[in-house]
């Protein structure tokens, strides 16, 4: 039995530079093949080895799946629109709120830079962040297989765990959400350092004159599916809501036949308590028209993937990468499964380093294309064409960078082993999300795991380091 | 732009120039070692096949070849008939257990080739719990005849007769969980067994005993074994002295093989295989008078050390021996401590080392006792505080325990009213908002190891030799370009020795930090002892006093020196320079003195030492071997209070820690943003274990907790808001030529304590099995 874990067992590693192309290599490849897109999901799993592929195909750098637009009656959204920009982008905000939210809530910078709702939705965690939301919101998907394009309910798409109605040789294109003023409340609770939540209670609902008129309650993360609740608010003053928000909330919750999930830390019975009381406010704060959260940023632009210059070479079972690493180009032969980390310590960056296997601590963090990701999560041979920064591409020569002078002077590390990594996430933190480092943004955004300090100084450091990139002199 | 504060290890994390195992350049021909480990709790070993790895290219070696190279077991610390080797012979005792290593050149085909180890278990019935192995019908080690490798039952003073006369007797119940205090760096290990050498570079936590636990198992003497450690080691927390069987495993692989051998454990192996402090069971008993004054203690301990009693456990019950009376002046003690065997990961040193799950069972306690007689929980504690210290031992003044320790004298009651104002600010906040609670800890923090505690593991009769290290060494010495150079035997977790020591011996010389070159590493071909290393939090009161007397021995021979090339004698000395009292314009300075005896020494008068290195071993006076059942097993000791203010969320039944406050007298204090540091670290260490982590088995043995992802670690997102406020007081602690206590654990030792009291001012009652999951304090709310 093996617990040498973190280094997954071998694949090919494909590109596709078209939709088509890779609907190509999809029905080609079939069983064999899995679609990469961010890999938030898929590399752990990978990397843990859970599963074993023969085929990735690599489908990061098709743009053309990048947008949130309204069109028609939808806001519609790419599938390979990361979490950040569903997060951040400025059309999600207003028009689908509760989306946003729960995008701020999924893992943290690094992951939501390279993660995708195409990608989350197809892996179909039950405690997956964006089902109860965009259940909520009655949205779509659009799915393409070659030649075809059809649409199905994101209520209907999810079947089970890790199961969808996702062919074989299909792919999501798109998700859409019909454009109508739905209001919302996202409730979530996550506990200390788990990745995923014990229970997410989403309510959306249409009213007129102070009287409902059609309401969606979506539950997840504690069933095996995440269950949703049609009208059942609908004929009820928002007032009234507030005043039988118990009893909504209980018999709701003795109507469902399911057996709740149970993991290490909430037992069933747990969740379903937490659930209901997240319910429960949830009503409360829509009778009380409190539905306003932290603000969080908001940008307009939607990130792109910088297509790779070169077509990939494989010789023998090994692929030619090229990479730009602080400036400078470096070239190697690797197998295709060897991990962006590996690379760049075999090639000398030894300040970027290993702290797990499934690519939670971040002390591997690197920028790639200037984007804060976990260079454990990426095979090198996606890097190829690329630029990554370490911080030895952030100082000049002798002198520090803004960033390193704010970690020294707070004292903000022990044994040293995390901090390469917490100031390559501070340096995209400060410098595409929240330049003004708030507390609530702040929380949602920089995870990494540090075990000397207590958090403390880092917390100190990133606000000073914050004020120096805004003009104040160290 | 202002001035860099001085930080030497803080500039190599900020740089990325640290140097940690995995960047120890392999030598050529380097072979990486994965470990095939067991996937049962409990199993004989019918049949292992290793054909398959070398038909896929790869080496491998089972319990036959290496029984070759590894002849003898550990010694271990209990009187037990159990024979603990770093890998399974017969029968494996816990998942993750060694059996087979595998070796290729490439680290990725070695895990590959894992896949092909072929081994045929008969599975047997584990013992999962402590209650599963106190019933023994199942056995762990078949030649103990039970489960329980040590029991030691002890008393001091009138137990009986303060039981029987106190009109009050508090007893609670406590699960203490198994836990990790996980490094985010893992184990490595680079061995190279050449020209009947072995050379070992591993991230252990100081030469220590890990250098005979080596030398023993493989049968090499130690004059053939060369240990180094890297400049930086990615954290410990005693966690990596639990490295030496895979030392050994690494070591076995090379002699072997013959060639250098690399192993970089993966997190998953570090959950499952490494170390871990112990899950403890136990019974808290205080008898006290009507109005709070407590008589007597009694405590009874089940601490499952999991499949193998490997030291130092179960020194984890007797690292606290000399302070089981907490900071009060109690003077009727008695003790029952079982060591329990169950197919889990077996422990070790963990952060704090024996004190979270004492302050847990004892500070609860206090507490409950308070509750039960109604009396604010502060008063209480502070009625029973030690005021007087009436044992003088040279010029000193000490509060000698029941049990052996030896408390040097300080204001205990000045320090625990320190977070008094808050204390009382908070209790008016909880009035208007019944969510927030508000829990009191006092502690006294040992530190400074006395390694014999250990000896209390064996009856005082069957005892064969008496124990007391503790000691260090220092060498300080000028080069010829008079740079002072320090050497450490110890090694750098990120506690930031280095810049201590510079300044600690640029102080005692009068010179600039600037040219003091601090070297901290383990080199066993240079001066170490079996003590030396990194735990315990003995840097200050231990290698501080050896670096400041080294420092002036230096110093004795720099004036001798600079009297003999000045002519006089009676020199004075002023920044870095000597000059002759009579006519101060005569000056000699340390590099010119350097420079003469490197250059001409011919030219030095005879009879004067003109050695300008001192290497000095320093063991602090307290330190003695154990007499009977009494021992002082700590250098030193200091008061602590804890305030915790929490605030419950009644619908996830969550806790968020609103406010923390820690007053202590640490004695003098070399540098406050390191002892701060400490503070935050072993509070965040301390809430880890209260709240969120805990290794877990299901009923079979199997480990449940496997990633970071289930342990649940906190990350900086838990940290963001929580206000945390340290009073120091620095009362110098002059029996120590530093006149400074520890400050790495006291507040681990304290942290479950304090949330456990704050949680039970908001529900009435006290929650006693850790960690505190927000099931369970939905159960103790809705029952």
């Amino acid at each position: 039995m093996s617990y040498a874990l973190g280094l997954p067992r071998g694949f090919n590693y494909l590109r596709a530079s078209s939709i088509d192309e890779a609907l190509k290599l999809l029905s080609e490849y079939g069983g064999e093949a899995k679609v990469l897109a961010g890999g938030m999901s898929l590399m752990p799993m990978l990397k843990l080895r859970m599963m074993e592929v023969k085929y990735l195909i690599d489908i990061l750098s098709l743009n053309e799946l990048r947008y949130v637009k309204i069109d028609g009656n939808y806001l519609r959204i790419g599938a390979l629109t990361t979490h950040n920009d569903v997060a951040m982008n400025r059309l999600v905000n207003e028009r689908a709120k509760v989306l946003s939210e729960s995008a701020w809530h999924i893992a943290d910078v690094q992951v939501r830079n390279i993660g995708t709702i195409g990608g989350s939705l197809a892996h179909a965690d039950p405690a997956a962040n964006y089902y109860p939301a965009l259940i909520a919101l009655d949205a779509e998907v659009v799915i393409r297989g070659v030649g075809t394009e059809r649409v199905v309910k994101v209520a209907e798409f999810y079947k089970g765990p890790y199961t969808t109605d996702l062919g074989p040789s299909e792919l999501i294109t798109e998700v859409r959400i019909p454009v109508s003023s739905f209001n919302g409340v996202y409730e979530f609770f996550r506990r200390g350092g788990a990745s995923f939540p014990s229970a997410i209670v989403t309510v959306t609902y249409q009213e007129k004159e102070g009287v409902i008129t059609s309401s969606r309650i979506s539950i997840g993360a504690v069933y095996p599916e995440p269950v949703l609740i049609k009208d059942n608010l609908a004929g009820m003053s928002t007032k009234e809501v507030g005043a039988k928000a118990v009893d909504i909330a209980n018999s709701i919750f003795s109507s469902i036949e399911a057996k709740p999930l149970e993991d290490t830390h909430a037992l069933g019975d747990y969740k379903i308590r937490v659930a209901r009381n997240m319910l429960i406010k949830a009503l409360a704060n829509i009778a009380s028209g409190t539905l306003s959260k932290p603000k969080t940023p908001v940008r307009e632009v939607i990130s792109e993937w910088k297509p790779a210059e070169d077509k990939l070479e494989y010789v023998g079972n090994l692929v030619r990468v090229r990479v730009n690493v602080n400036g400078q180009w470096i070239e190697d032969l690797v197998e295709p499964r060897l991990l962006l980390v590996d690379f760049l310590r075999r090639h000398g960056f030894r300040e970027v380093r290993r702290g797990c296997d499934e690519g939670k601590c971040g002390a591997c963090t690197v920028l790639f294309d200037g984007k804060a990701v976990k260079s454990c999560m990426i095979p090198v041979a996606r890097a190829s064409g690329h630029y990554i920064t370490t911080i030895r591409g952030l100082s000049k020569g002798v002198e520090l960078h803004p960033i390193q002078r704010a970690f020294i002077e707070e004292f903000a590390m022990q044994c040293g082993y995390c901090t390469h990594g917490f100031m390559m996430v501070t340096y995209d933190y400060l410098t595409n999300i929240d330049p003004a480092a708030d507390d609530e943004v702040l929380k949602l955004s920089i995870k990494n795991i540090c075990r000397c300090t207590g958090y403390v100084n880092i917390i100190k450091a990133i606000k000073r380091a914050s004020k120096y990139l805004s003009g104040a002199n160290p | 732009m202002s001035k860099l504060p001085h930080y030497r290890e803080g500039l190599r994390a900020v740089t990325g120039s640290g140097e940690y195992i995995d960047d120890i350049p392999t030598p050529p021909g380097t072979l990486y070692m994965a470990i095939y480990r067991s996937p049962y709790a409990h199993a004989r070993i019918l049949k292992i096949d290793l054909t398959g790895v070398l038909e896929h290219g790869g080496i491998a070696y089972g319990p036959g070849e290496l029984s070759k190279v590894i002849p003898n077991p550990f010694p271990l610390a209990v009187d037990a008939p159990i024979k603990y080797y770093p890998f399974a012979r017969d029968k494996v005792r816990f998942v993750g257990e060694p059996i087979a290593v595998v070796l290729s050149d490439d680290p990725y085909r070695a895990v590959d080739l894992l896949d092909y180890v072929q081994v045929d278990f008969e599975p047997l019935k584990p013992v999962v719990s402590i209650d599963d192995a106190l019933k023994g019908d199942v056995l762990v080690h078949d030649e103990l005849k039970s489960n329980i490798a040590m029991y030691r039952h002890m008393k001091f003073g009138p137990v009986d007769s303060v039981f029987s006369e106190s009109p009050v007797v508090v007893k609670r119940e406590f699960y203490y969980q198994k836990h990790n205090a996980m490094p985010l760096e893992t184990y490595g290990v680079l061995a190279h067994y050449v020209g009947g050498e072995l050379n070992v570079w591993a991230n252990v936590q100081g030469p220590l005993l890990i250098a005979y636990f080596v030398s023993r198992a493989l049968g090499l003497p130690t004059s053939s074994l060369r240990l180094f450690t890297p400049r930086d080691i990615g954290g410990s927390f005693g966690s990596k002295y639990s490295l030496y069987p895979y030392i050994v495993l690494a070591a076995a692989a090379s002699i072997l093989s013959g060639r250098p051998v690399k192993w970089i454990e993966s997190r998953t192996e570090h959950l499952v295989g490494s170390n871990s402090g112990g899950a403890r069971k136990g019974v808290v008993e205080i008898a006290s008078t009507k109005d709070g004054i407590i008589k007597g203690l009694k405590f009874r301990f089940y601490e499952d050390v999991g499949a193998y009693p490997r030291p130092p456990d179960p020194g984890v019950l007797f690292r606290v021996h000399g302070n089981m009376n907490g900071a009060y002046d109690v003077k009727a003690i008695e003790v029952e401590d079982y060591v329990i065997l169950t197919n889990k990961l077996p422990t070790g040193l963990n952060r704090a080392y024996g004190g979270p799950p004492f302050y847990f069972m004892l500070e609860v306690a206090v507490n409950e006792l308070a509750r039960e007689l109604g009396i604010d929980p502060l008063e209480l504690r502070i009625k029973n505080l030690i005021r007087d210290f009436p044992k003088k031992l040279g010029d000193e003044y000490f509060y000698e325990t029941i049990t052996g320790g030896l408390y040097p004298k300080q204001d205990y009651e000045r320090v625990v009213r320190a977070i008094e104002p808050e204390y009382r600010r908070w209790l008016e906040e909880r009035r208007k908002n019944p969510n927030i609670g508000v829990g009191v800890v006092v502690l006294v923090e040992p530190s400074g190891t006395n390694l014999g505690y250990t000896d209390l593991a064996i009856e005082p009769s069957r005892r064969k030799y008496p124990h007391s290290g503790a000691g260090t060494y220092v060498t300080v010495s000028i080069d010829m370009s008079g740079y002072i150079r320090v050497f450490v035997n110890g090694t750098n977790e990120g506690l930031g020795h280095e810049t201590t020591l510079a300044e600690v011996v640029a102080a005692e010389l009068g010179v600039d930090p600037s040219i003091v070159i601090v070297e901290n590493r383990v080199d066993t071909t240079r001066t170490w002892a079996l003590s030396d290393g990194s735990y315990s939090s003995r840097f200050a009161p231990i290698v501080i006093s050896a670096a400041i007397l080294a420092s002036r021995q230096l110093r004795e021979r720099l004036t001798r020196l600079a009297m003999a090339m000045l002519g006089t004698d009676k020199v004075g000395y002023e920044n870095g320079q000597f000059y002759d009292v009579n006519n101060p314009s005569r000056r000699v300075d340390i590099r010119r003195i350097a420079s003469s005896v490197n250059w001409d020494p011919g030219s030095l008068p005879e009879g004067v030492d003109s050695s300008l290195s001192v290497t000095v071993f320093y063991q602090p006076p307290t330190v003695k071997a154990a007499e009977g059942d009494r021992i002082n097993s700590s250098a030193t000791y200091a008061i602590q209070a804890h305030l915790a203010v929490i605030e419950l969320d009644p619908d996830t039944y969550d806790i968020r820690v609103r406010k923390y406050v820690i007053a202590h007298d640490s004695g003098r204090v070399f540098k406050r943003e390191f002892v701060d540091g400490q503070l935050m670290g072993g509070l965040m260490h301390g809430l880890a274990l209260t709240l969120y982590e805990e290794l877990m088995y299901d009923d079979q043995g199997n480990p449940l907790t496997t990633s970071l992802d289930i342990y649940e670690s906190p990350t900086l997102a838990e940290a963001v808001g929580m206000e945390v406020e340290f009073i120091h007081f620095e009362t110098p602690a002059k029996f120590l030529v530093s006149e400074a206590h520890g400050v790495g654990e006291g507040a681990m030792m304290g942290v479950p304590a304090a949330i456990v009291n704050a949680l039970a001012s908001i529900i009435g009652k006290a929650v006693t099995d850790l960690p505190l999951r927000p099931y369970k304090i939905m159960r103790a709310i809705e029952g």
